[in-house]
């Protein structure tokens, strides 16, 4: 998850983001090893490569040093922080290389061993994961934002710079296409 | 096509947001992968922490003393430029500080007793 469950009260990303803001190195270093593990789930899933996944983490984190005096005390680090991680995931030069082909909707998403291939009794999620690598990085972003983050269409729309309407259109689709890709997987076996 | 296949390929709503839970839960990478990823990540933020000696917003803070108080300075200089004339100035009926411009004018064009004369 790339948020805390419960909202009470501000998280400790965001005072050790605030204490960074303040010029506390230390801190930002705390906060980089807080954000690594689940910024770089979300950007895989978004870019389904993990070089590319890496390089939007690193990205993101180099505009989060630099512009840390845009961010309003008061607010939440992780609505920002989503949102200039998913800038940098779906920067345009990014999504282009993360583009794969429909045929290669077989193959894994990344192509060292995945947890999805060692389970190969798994297949369903095997074959989910080849069908999500085929939908664009958008789609998958408000995927993974939904069913794997819980989040609302609105916080969606705001990690994506798009409004909730906009979100639903993106989930929908997604699912639809999903669901075409698995049948016509499925139909050729 | 195996009994698991003919499922799939008539999923209903509720397997494909249970499918889409998975994917979007389970993890993505292999550990090790996934470990040298998050330390190459780490490197990088102890590599920004280190370089650059601030944010760029804490060296911006230390400007903005120096660029209101400039923004003051240049609108008293413009006040004091754009203020109208006191009342001494221009009027002439003190005599402390008669218009020059219009006395010169007046003294060049108005003919002496002997111009008038010829």
């Amino acid at each position: 998850m790339l948020r805390p469950a419960i909202d009470s009260g501000p998280d400790p990303e965001t005072l050790l983001f605030l204490k960074a803001q303040r010029g506390d190195a230390q801190a930002f270093r705390q906060l980089v090893g807080l954000l690594a593990a689940p910024s770089l789930a979300l950007a895989m899933r978004t870019l389904g490569n993990l070089a590319l996944a890496e390089e939007a983490v690193q990205e993101a984190l180099t505009k989060v040093w630099r512009e840390a005096g845009r961010f309003e005390e008061g607010r939440s680090f992780w609505p920002w922080w989503r949102r200039i991680l998913l800038n940098a995931a779906l920067d345009g030069r990014r999504r282009m290389r993360s583009v794969e082909p429909l045929e290669a909707a077989g193959d894994p998403v990344d192509p060292g061993p995945s947890p999805f291939e060692v389970a190969a009794e798994d297949e369903l999620a095997a074959r989910v994961a080849a069908a999500m690598a085929a939908l664009p990085p958008r789609q998958r972003a408000a995927l993974a934002l939904f069913h794997g983050e819980g989040l609302s269409m609105a916080e969606i729309g705001e990690a994506l710079g798009t409004s909730a309407k906009a979100v639903e259109g993106l989930l929908s689709r997604g699912r639809a296409a999903l669901k075409a890709l698995l049948e016509e997987d499925g139909e050729a076996r | 096509m195996s009994e698991r296949e003919r499922r799939t390929a008539q999923m209903d709503d509720m397997e494909i947001s249970a499918a889409l839970a998975h994917w979007a839960k389970a993890p993505v990478l292999d550990p090790a992968r996934e470990a040298a990823a998050i330390a190459r990540i780490v490197a990088h933020g102890d590599e920004l922490a280190s370089a650059l000696p601030l944010p760029a917003a804490t060296r911006r803070r230390r400007w903005w003393p120096m660029m209101a108080g400039g923004a003051v300075a240049a609108s008293a200089a413009l006040a004091l430029l754009m203020a109208p004339p006191g009342p001494d100035v221009g009027t002439g009926a003190t005599g402390a500080a008669p218009d020059m411009p219009e006395a010169s004018f007046a003294l060049l064009f108005t003919p002496t007793p002997d111009e008038e004369w010829y």
